[in-house]
């Protein structure tokens, strides 16, 4: 298993490498001179501070010798410093990589949980009314753009109800609430983000995991359990299900990187202090450095979920096996 | 049943008169068809005859909108008369019907994807006509104290904003640019990621390993995220957004056309093209293309849906389409404010979106099962 | 008599109508007794062997007839009692072992589901039965063997073991459905042998369905022979082979390669019509060596010729 892992880390290396150069030459797209993404703009900067800041960052060395240095601080962490924030990027990203992890960890559950269900009801119940409308709202509530359905449910359960917070991801006096209090007031902040970001990858499992079932229920083994005389309920929990869902590894490692574009809005909309919003504003104010860090990141996470999910695939799937190689 | 010359020939004349010779000739579905069609075209001419009148000192859009209405009457009375020519000659009876025509028949029987397509062809008739049906100017402020966030009524479908600006107007200019931006830069991924992926394929070795690492390193991105910094690298206007957005998706297509044309390039009538020596681009473009080209066809109707929502997205967060220009978008943005006492400026523009969303992944499922009737065929074997 | 099967009808909907898989399907199965039941692919024979367990596929459905086992009519059983039947009474191995089996359950945790809900043994008991039975199924190392995948087995082995899973509920009666026909042909006789053995050492009653007339003339008591839906012919394996008495079992042989034989294979001309072009009449008849007008009249039911039961009006009582 560990081999396995490993010899799936090794095809990583290559990608990781290519996307921090691929980032270094997008930057470097920029139309006019270089040293114009680290200055903030709307400026006037003098030519002292721009001579200052091209041998800071090093622009008035060859550009390979530049590329050497954005690879090796890159592969460090070092992104350098935020011009809006003044401190650098790295701490940045360390409170807010784990609020956007955490909000697609809990999207990844609501998907799994409700698009799970929904798909075997719709499965075991197919072709009735129950089925036609599950299918149909699937593919609706998968179409729904994001940021819409949050300004609806805002509208909905924050304006109208008042049920939950619109925004932030704690609640003013948070510091002063005993663990629970804050454990409570977190989860809260998180039902309506979560819901957002959740429910069309959950559209999207539950018409995945239909028309899976649907093909392994007609499955020669399937037939064989009946023809044993075990229960239906028996068959699709213990003898489908199984089957349908393991390729559904592979299709969340590979959700990932929607999730994190969804988060991007989700985040900016209810104003949760992620990776997300922390790139919007600094698109917003052109705050190279944070975006070359968090779309590098974003990257990075993207293969590390795939990893994740090789791996998954080959410990749910019995017929794979870790010591023949399969593909790249 | 062989008809007289004099018949014929009112035949003929009756057919200038786009659906009447069809309705004639019994075919009634078609001749109500064309009539629909020919008849709502003059109706808009007649309805907005000032602004057509006006057209010529008129903006562009005005201009391109009279003129594709105009192309569209024109296009009505030809089809109406070679159509009513051809079934005088055949009588009605058609040969054997090919894969294209068989494929369309199962489209045109799937309910959901054929009003899917009709919701669709109204979106982009709606756009392309805007200048001439729109109800009012979309940036025109009007009297703001007295117009402002005006609730949904009959001379504001849409209601107002917090300039009082009609909604609905701005609305149909926004589909304008929504459903541009989308097309193209569908067009613009479903291209590049063709010619790459079938190159890759067809070529195979040195070649396809080269592009097949840059795919993986591009798919890597997170699309949004790629799109973010390229946004931040360049300002945004229609142009470089179909840019950004075309070249953040064509990696995906680029990776399945691949592997089609891997498959494909294997089969014998690729070895007998090359056996009598055709060039690798007539092969590929000839003889294997189009046996891949219902995937990319099915790809391509969903990615217009992705690019419609991620230019959608992108102008929500302020950084793709800026107002003063409509975008679906930048509405929903702006209508995210004044959501607890104007629901309405943000809820329209929504709609359109998520119904247009809909239509293009109902009519892409409609197509894959339109072009792959063994998928239909699976439920049941 | 432990099965009766009386005037089976299976559908199948299709636009242009109702396709008669199985067209009034009669026969009996005693205690003790291998039958087989032989045709072109195509005739409904798999779906007589699905039908004894209510298990046609979607969307067809049993229309009509009666399957009594044990006395009893499987159709009209309420699920539970149903579910009893399957696999407890009435066993069921499928052609294909590589489909039938589940690919991501271990082999000994298949048999042992069957084995604690039929014979209600506890987790332990049913483990031990489970290696216990493929051992008899001549499973080398069967301790080892209940911890595999089906990936891991052999074609053979793996037809092995879904015997062994289509006898883990001791059933009365086994129904095999083609167990040889996706195995290389030299396992083919060597697995065949293995069914008619175990048969034997169980007592148990078998339906042994297969294309191969040869292969079960040697190993059935009695041999059922299907064309297009109906049984054409049922009579002792041995008297079948040799004295075939409808012209289909007849041409069946004679298209058959029999070692050190002079004469050359004859094909049975033309092909098996599909349930929803049937030639009125005897189906037979277009293809058949006797078939003319009188054939088209009526469909001959099955009577009594000397030995045996045939549907032919050309053959003499």
């Amino acid at each position: 298993m560990v081999k396995y892992i490993l010899r799936r880390a090794v095809f990583v290396a290559p990608l990781v490498l290519g996307i921090v150069t691929a980032t270094f030459f997008l930057s470097h797209l920029a139309p006019g001179d270089p040293v114009s993404l680290y200055l903030e703009p709307h400026r006037q900067a003098d030519a002292e501070l721009v001579e200052r800041i091209r041998h800071d960052r090093g622009l008035d060395r060859p550009i390979l010798v530049q590329y050497g240095t954005w690879l090796r601080d890159s592969v460090r962490g070092d992104f350098g410093d935020s011009f809006q924030h003044r401190r650098p990027v790295r701490d940045l990203l360390a409170e807010a990589v784990p609020q956007t992890l955490l909000l697609i960890l809990l999207a990844l559950a609501v998907d799994a949980a409700l698009g799970i269900s929904l798909g075997i009801l719709s499965a075991v119940r197919r072709d009735t009314l129950l089925d036609r409308v599950l299918t149909v709202g699937s593919l609706a509530v998968y179409a729904v753009p994001g940021f819409w359905l949050a300004l609806m449910l805002i509208l909905v359960f924050s304006v109208q109800l008042g049920w939950f917070p619109t925004s932030q991801a704690t609640s003013i006096g948070y510091d002063g609430m005993s663990m629970l209090g804050k454990l409570l007031d977190r989860l809260w902040h998180l039902v309506l983000p979560v819901t957002v970001l959740g429910v069309a990858g959950a559209a999207a499992t539950a018409r995945y995991v239909r028309g899976r079932l649907l093909d392994v229920l007609s499955e020669d083994y399937i037939t064989a359990a009946r023809g044993r005389g075990l229960r239906e309920s028996r068959i699709v929990v213990g003898h489908a299900l199984r089957n349908a869902l393991i390729p559904i590894v592979t299709i969340y490692g590979m959700s990932l990187p929607f999730l994190l574009g969804s988060a991007t809005i989700v985040e900016t909309i209810f104003a949760w202090p992620g990776m997300g919003r922390l790139t919007v504003d600094a698109v917003a104010s052109r705050d190279y450095p944070i975006i070359l860090a968090t779309t590098t990141v974003a990257a990075v996470l993207t293969i590390l979920g795939n990893l994740l999910a090789d791996v998954g695939y080959a410990a749910v799937d019995p017929r794979v096996s870790y010591d023949a190689a399969h593909g790249d | 049943m062989p008809r007289m010359a004099t018949e014929r020939l009112a035949v003929r004349a009756r057919a200038l008169v786009p659906g009447l010779a069809h309705w004639s000739l019994g075919s009634r579905g078609r001749a109500a068809r064309l009539m629909l069609g020919a008849g709502t075209a003059l109706g808009v001419l007649g309805w907005r005859r000032d602004r057509v009148l006006g057209a010529r000192d008129g903006s562009l859009d005005l201009k391109i909108a009279v003129a594709s209405l105009v192309l569209f009457l024109a296009v009505c009375v030809a089809f109406s008369w070679w159509d009513a020519g051809r079934l005088l000659r055949e009588d009605g009876s058609t040969g054997s019907p090919g894969p294209w025509h068989l494929a369309m028949r199962r489209l045109r029987s799937n309910r959901l994807a054929a009003a899917s397509a009709w919701v669709i062809l109204l979106m982009g008739a709606g756009a392309l006509l805007a200048p001439l049906v729109a109800p009012h100017d979309p940036t025109a402020i009007g009297d703001v104290l007295n117009t402002r966030f005006l609730p949904p009524s009959w001379s504001h479908p849409f209601g107002t904003d917090q300039f009082g600006r009609d909604l609905f107007s701005r609305a149909l200019y926004g589909a304008r640019v929504s459903l541009s931006v989308g097309l193209l830069a569908m067009l613009l991924a479903t291209t590049v990621g063709t010619l790459v992926g079938a190159v890759a394929g067809y070529f195979g070795d040195a070649v396809d390993g080269i592009l097949m690492r840059i795919v993986d390193v591009w798919i890597a991105f997170p699309a949004f995220y790629l799109m973010l910094l390229l946004v931040g690298v360049f300002d945004t206007n229609v142009p470089t957004l179909v840019a950004i957005l075309g070249l953040a998706a064509w990696p995906a297509t680029a990776r399945f056309v691949r592997g089609e044309m891997l498959s494909l390039r294997a089969r014998d009538y690729a070895e007998a093209a090359r056996a009598i020596g055709c060039s690798p681009g007539r092969i590929m473009f000839r003889h294997l293309l189009p046996g891949a080209l219902s995937p990319i066809l099915v790809t391509a109707a969903l990615s217009v849906a992705g690019m419609i929502g991620a230019e959608a997205g992108l102008s929500f967060l302020g950084l793709g389409i800026r107002p003063p220009t409509p975008s679906w978008g930048n509405m929903i943005a702006a209508g995210k404010d004044s959501l607890i006492h104007a629901w309405w400026v943000a809820f329209f523009p929504g709609g359109l979106l998520t119904v247009t969303l809909v239509s293009f992944g109902l009519l892409a499922d409609g197509l894959r099962d339109a072009l792959d009737p063994r998928a239909e065929m699976r439920k049941y074997v | 008599m432990l099965l009766s099967v009386r005037d089976l009808r299976v559908g199948f909907p299709f636009e242009q109508g109702e396709a008669w898989a199985v067209d009034g399907v009669s026969f009996d199965i005693a205690e003790g007794e291998t039958v087989g039941l032989v045709g072109e692919s195509g005739c409904g024979k798999s779906t007589v062997a699905r039908s004894v367990l209510d298990l046609v596929p979607e969307p067809g459905r049993v229309a009509g007839g009666r399957i009594l086992f044990e006395g009893r009519d499987v159709l009209t059983l309420e699920p539970r009692e149903l579910r009893d039947v399957r696999g407890g009474r009435i066993g069921l191995v499928f052609q294909d072992p590589s489909a039938s089996l589940n690919p991501v359950l271990r082999v000994g945790d298949q048999i042992a589901e069957v084995a604690r809900l039929h014979l209600g043994l506890d987790r332990a008991a049913s483990r031990a039965e489970a290696v216990r039975l493929l051992g008899d199924v001549g499973m080398p190392d069967p301790e080892k063997w209940t911890r595999a995948f089906p990936f891991e087995l052999s074609g053979g082995m793996r037809q092995r073991a879904a015997l062994a899973l289509g006898i883990s509920g001791r059933p009365r009666l086994l129904i095999a459905d083609e167990p040889t026909a996706a195995l290389d042909v030299t396992v083919q006789a060597v697995i065949a042998d293995l069914f008619g053995e175990i048969q034997e050492r169980r007592g148990m009653s078998l339906l042994f369905v297969s294309h191969d007339l040869a292969l079960v003339a040697e190993r059935a008591d009695r041999i059922m022979v299907m064309y297009a839906g109906r049984i054409v012919e049922i009579g002792r394996a041995t008297s079948v082979v040799s004295e075939p008495c409808h012209p289909y079992t007849r041409a069946l042989l004679r298209a058959m390669p029999v070692l050190g034989a002079e004469e050359p294979l004859e094909a049975i001309p033309g092909s098996v019509p599909g349930p929803l072009d049937r030639p009125p009449g005897c189906s037979f008849h277009p293809r058949c060596a006797l078939g003319d007008q009188e054939c088209t009249a009526e469909r001959p039911a099955l009577r009594t010729v000397g030995d045996r039961l045939c549907a032919c009006i050309k053959v003499e009582s």
